[in-house]
């Protein structure tokens, strides 16, 4: 199990799946930490907004959440077939919170297996005031443009020949504040024609798409059911 | 980095300064103790908590007198930090804490090169299997633009796997020539490994150097014994050594190869004693020189099959006809293009996760897919129908093969290996499993015995037929990730992480391999049985006699790792699928 996919075994979201279900494996650990990396920011903004929890504590419940995934046999109702994953862990983090509170009269910090990454550490405030369930949504569709790129990233970091993956991230994602991004400027700086900058973040834009959907092919359980989920996570952005 | 500490070398050295203490957290890292002191300051064994894994910590501390050296440490780290290979320590980070500079690397378990000799002369065995290592890292190295400067036993790292990993990257030519003359210790002997163009002036040093410094490695991994390989590597005159690490491995392989007896040989032998020994010194090294005695037809890249999509390609096959090539990748599709000319029909939606396994039936009239998503397909190519589908695995599904016929399908996924009935649509036969992974499979030619290769490194053969277990073979490797049969149904490749072997296809017994397969992806008999095709992490494609056990080509052309591969049936079209999302065709003759 390799987070990058690099693997002769890839991971995908059903290798991840099957890997945290192998509990006690280091296959299974491995698989947690790769879907907390993945999904922690929708299940930390979703604790905070609908239990008005400070950050130390839906921190903790956000690390607990991913281990009792695990432990508790959560993932082995799920299965491709049953529609989508998001709902899927949405219903099982809300039944998770609830039961958490009848057991304990107050929210027990650490403890537990800790598979969260460590951006978790500062954590951050859910925006806008929209409900959990959208405060959710939001983030989520933020994970998985966050997981497209890092696969764009990787697969774009192999081609010698054009910058393309860092026009892409100056232009699209992750603008330096003040600095000129024109198509000119990018094609001054890295040597190139501006067609040729167009022409990269044409295709560096489809592809981005594409991995999008793959992405979100594999959280749901037919191609009409990825449509909508495309709809409802970008709607007209994408 | 080493279970001693490195032998003492210069002033830093003997200030002795323990930077850090056990149980000290620095950065982030717990560390475990100090495992060895060397040019650069000192190396400590630590544990990143967060991943639950033991690193290695550098340390030098951040001191006016050490300006020129942190400028060099800092610029070599970044540039380490582009080099990924198999071969060389991998750096993870690189900064500066609390009046520290660290650097943070892979922790390699084992011993250094000089450790390992000094324990007693290693075999000749081990020397072919160790020394090319060291020439492939450097001819990444180099490919790169960085020189070493300073390659020695002390600085290759081994691990109980018996890989070889370069170390100290770089990091040691801060030392000025002139310095290093005057304060090292006779023992440790940098300057035994040193080109005479290195004393003149070790800025203006070339790759060539590096291939000087292997060149005295090797002949002391030999014991001081020299041949036209050594001192053509220990030549003054940088012009004159080899040109490039992967010449030098070449000719390395090529002489290390031993003597193959053949009938054509012991005869020649027998007829020739009346000519005396003259004869014989004339014969024999020509005759290890002497190229296959059939030439092997050569392959040629034709198309490159990248369509409108340009997706990483984890599944490719071919029809036995070699008209058709299916291609499976991310987006859960089944592509299939048409040869020779390449056009691309309507792709075979179904499968919601990547697709990495796919295989034609025998007369290519079936088409099997297996899927992340849980499921394998059996398709009708004729129409592109699907006339099956399995119910979810609950796990990826690796790998698919048809036997019997056509008539059972075979996937691997999970802990199990499951047999279908698949046009009866009852229950499968679950096949005891090994360990968390069923990861590829393949049939004997007859169809009747299927080969299992699972994560724990061991393979399973079954009878189909009688539906028993015939023999478990435990190949003590890494996972499986590649098996096939050869056509005459005795060998079976098994392809594991770092080793192609073969082994008897029914008895298990072992019968030798492939020399130097690394990081591999995928492997394949040609029909005929004479050609193993394998690819892997070093993007190209290697066609390994198998009759004359050396390699008779190998295909350039991809720039990413090759993950499957397949032949017609004729032998005479190859496809190689690549994560640089291109599968190309090659073939010989017209």
């Amino acid at each position: 199990m390799n987070s990058s996919g690099d693997d002769a075994f890839p991971s995908t979201h059903w290798s991840l799946i099957s890997g945290a279900r192998d509990r006690g494996s280091s296959r299974c650990r491995e698989s947690l930490e790769e879907l907390a990396r993945r999904y922690w920011r929708p299940v930390y903004a979703f604790v905070r907004r609908k239990w008005t929890l400070p950050h130390e504590d839906a921190k903790d419940v956000t690390q607990e959440f991913f281990a009792a995934l695990c432990e508790k046999d959560m993932l082995d109702r799920l299965a491709p077939e049953h529609g989508k994953f998001r709902s899927f862990l949405m219903a099982v983090l809300d039944h998770f919170v609830v039961s958490k509170h009848r057991r304990e009269s107050r929210l027990k910090r650490g403890g537990g297996v800790r598979v969260v990454p460590l951006d978790i550490e500062k954590g951050f405030e859910p925006a806008g005031d929209g409900s959990p369930e959208e405060i959710f949504q939001i983030e989520w569709a933020r994970s998985v443009l966050a997981e497209a790129l890092r696969r764009l990233e990787i697969e774009r970091r192999g081609s010698k020949t054009l910058p393309a993956y860092e026009i892409l991230r100056l232009r699209d994602v992750d603008k330096p504040p003040g600095e000129d991004v024109s198509y000119k400027a990018l094609a001054k700086r890295f040597g190139i024609a501006e067609t040729q900058v167009t022409n990269i973040l044409h295709e560096g834009r489809r592809r981005l798409r594409e991995l999008v959907l793959e992405l979100i092919r594999e959280t749901v359980a037919s191609e009409r059911e990825a449509e909508s989920e495309m709809k409802d996570l970008f709607g007209r952005r994408t | 980095m080493t279970e001693g500490p490195f032998p003492p070398t210069d002033a830093l050295d003997q200030e002795g300064f323990n930077l850090l203490r056990e149980g000290d957290v620095f950065h982030g890292l717990e560390i475990v103790n100090l495992v060895g002191r060397g040019g650069m300051g000192e190396v400590y064994r630590a544990l990143q908590p967060a991943l639950r894994r033991h690193v290695a910590l550098k340390v030098l501390p951040a001191r006016p007198e050490h300006v020129e050296l942190h400028d060099r440490f800092e610029r070599e780290a970044k540039s380490l930090a582009s080099l990924s290979h198999p071969n060389i320590v991998k750096i993870f980070d690189f900064g500066k804490e609390g009046g520290i500079c660290f650097l943070v690397m892979e922790y390699v378990e084992g011993c250094t090169l000089r450790r390992a000799m000094e324990e007693g002369p290693l075999t000749r065995k081990r020397v072919s299997s160790i020394f090319p290592q060291i020439l492939e890292a450097l001819a990444y190295a180099h490919s790169c633009g960085v020189v070493h400067r300073d390659v020695k036993p002390e600085n290759i790292l081994l691990d109980a796997e018996g890989r070889a990993r370069i170390a100290d990257f770089g990091l040691a030519k801060w030392k000025r020539p002139g310095a290093t003359l005057t304060k090292t210790g006779a023992r440790m002997g940098t300057p035994r490994y040193m080109a005479p163009e290195q004393f003149a002036d070790s800025k203006d040093v070339d790759h060539r150097a590096d291939l000087y410094a292997a060149g005295m490695v090797l002949l002391e991994m030999r014991q001081g014994r020299e041949d036209a390989v050594v001192r053509r590597a220990l030549a003054r005159e940088p012009s004159l050594r080899y040109q490039s690490a992967s010449a030098f491995k070449d000719e390395f392989l090529r002489r290390s190869k031993p003597l193959r007896v053949t009938w054509g040989l012991l005869l020649a032998l027998v007829l020739l004693l009346p000519l005396g020994a003259v004869a014989l010194a004339l014969l024999l090294p020509r005759r290890t020189d002497a190229p296959p005695r059939f030439p092997q037809p050569r392959y040629r890249e034709r198309i490159r099959l990248t369509g409108e999509r340009s997706a990483p390609r984890w599944a490719v096959t071919i029809r036995p006809d070699g008209r058709e090539v299916v291609t499976g990748d991310r987006a859960s599709s089944l592509r299939r293009w048409s040869l020779p000319d390449g056009r691309e029909p309507v792709p075979l939606v179904e499968h919601t996760s990547l697709i990495q396994g796919l295989r034609y039936g025998r007369d290519g009239g079936l088409l099997v897919s297996a899927s992340h998503d849980g499921t394998a397909g059996v398709w009708r190519c004729q129409d592109g129908r699907r006339l099956f589908r399995t119910p979810n695995h609950g796990a990826p599904v690796y790998a698919v093969a048809l036997a019997l016929g056509d008539e059972i399908l075979v996937t691997a996924a999970g802990r199990r290996v499951r047999v279908w009935k698949w046009a009866e649509g009852t229950e499968p036969l679950v096949l005891p499993g090994r360990g968390w992974g069923a990861l590829c499979l393949d049939v004997s030619p007859d169809g009747k015995i299927l080969a299992s290769g699972w994560a724990d490194g061991s393979v399973v053969l079954w009878d189909l037929a009688l539906g028993v277990e015939r023999r478990t073979i435990a190949t003590g490797d890494q996972r499986i990730v590649a098996l096939s049969y050869r056509a005459d149904e005795k060998t079976l490749a098994v392809a594991a992480l770092d080793s192609i072997r073969f082994f008897d296809g029914s008895e298990g017994s072992s019968k030798g391999g492939v020399g130097n397969a690394r990081r591999v992806r995928a492997a394949v008999f040609r029909p005929d049985g004479a050609i193993l095709a394998w690819g892997g992490d070093d993007r190209r494609v290697h066609l390994w006699d198998v009759v004359h056990e050396t390699e008779s080509q190998v295909l350039d052309g991809h720039t990413g790792p090759v993950t499957a591969l397949a032949f017609s049936a004729d032998g005479k079209t190859l496809v190689s699928a690549s994560l640089d999302t291109t599968v190309r065709v090659w073939s010989f003759g017209e």
